[in-house]
């Protein structure tokens, strides 16, 4: 089974957003979508190129208003990278998560939620990418 | 029903057919015991489970600075002794107690611990820095390794029973498995030693 995990930190202004995923896993997918180009994430140009492939599968609305997922921050390690993001505002929030998705069938994005009424967990899968947080 | 990720991944964690560590490993933990010998080995999966689970915690947590090849080393040895005790007893390791506690809890344990440490930093870097969310991934995570294990434990007593159907001991039965994982498990371990 392929993993990749979101932990979101909802406030009433703004939703904090870490996703982290393993680092081949990203490379791959990163190359795909490139047409073959060999990545590598320690290279900065590159890691632009995996925030650009993050924003394309991650669409997030809040009722019928899609939302700017502005990105903070990046960290490389040789396993794992993770990606600080965050959107404007709290709940509700309607995700559509096609990362790597199409890389790996087995893919599972899972989302630790930490909301104003305690936790959302869920999880995105190719058949069902789509997350409601209420 | 939508099954909790970290609970299929300890789950598949067991009964990845790419790594047969845990398989070979459980496979010869029980190779001695009858069903009705549950405290024994229900005791020891849940032993391995908890050292697994409080390894991986404990190694994520704190980072500690291991060999990898000692660890991976270490795994092959749990087998190849689980595997090698089972033969050595010619499929009947000693047990003078019938109780809950005793030398394959504690061993099991032990193993549980090696393993753990060695998946560490497979999963480690997904996990959520919430400690909340942390606690409810581990606790998933722990209880599909237990269901896992237990689902392998439910096929070789299938696999014994049907050995007991055509008129094999327990005790050859016993010899059988464990002279089958020790095969393999020593094949696993000199292509480790080779690479």
């Amino acid at each position: 089974m392929h993993l990749a995990s979101h932990e979101l930190t909802v406030g009433a202004k703004r939703t904090e957003w870490v996703v982290r995923l393993f680092t081949d896993d990203l490379e791959d997918a990163v190359s795909a979508s490139l047409g073959g180009t060999k990545v590598r994430l320690e290279r900065t140009e590159h890691q632009g190129q995996a925030e650009n492939y993050v924003r394309s599968k991650l669409i997030v609305f809040r009722g019928r208003k899609a939302l700017n997922l502005h990105i903070d921050g990046f960290t490389y390690q040789p396993d794992a990278v993770e990606i600080r993001m965050h959107v404007d505002g709290g709940l509700p929030l309607t995700v559509t998560d096609k990362l790597l998705h199409e890389r790996f069938e087995d893919q599972r994005n899972v989302y630790f939620v930490r909301g104003p009424k305690g936790r959302l967990d869920a999880v995105s899968t190719a058949t069902n990418p789509k997350i409601e947080l209420r | 029903m939508n099954v909790p990720p970290f609970a299929e991944l300890g789950f598949y964690h067991i009964l990845d057919v790419t790594a047969w560590d845990h398989l070979l490993f459980v496979a010869a933990l029980i190779a001695p015991f009858a069903p009705r010998d549950y405290k024994l080995w229900l005791g020891a999966l849940t032993a391995f489970t908890l050292g697994h689970t409080l390894a991986m915690a404990t190694q994520v947590a704190l980072s500690l600075p291991l060999n990898e090849t000692w660890v991976e080393g270490g795994v092959l040895a749990t087998l190849v002794f689980t595997a090698g005790r089972v033969v050595w007893f010619k499929g009947a390791p000693k047990s003078n107690r019938r109780g809950w506690l005793g030398p394959e809890l504690a061993v099991a344990a032990a193993f549980g611990v090696i393993h753990g440490l060695a998946f560490a930093k497979d999963l480690g870097p997904l996990l959520p820095s919430n400690s909340g969310a942390l606690w409810a991934a581990w606790g998933w995570f722990a209880g599909g390794i237990e269901l896992g294990q237990l689902s392998v434990v439910v096929a070789v007593f299938a696999v014994r029973w049907i050995a007991a159907a055509r008129g094999f001991s327990p005790k050859d039965f016993a010899l059988a498995l464990g002279a089958l994982t020790l095969g393999i498990s020593l094949h696993l371990a000199s292509q480790w030693y080779l690479a």
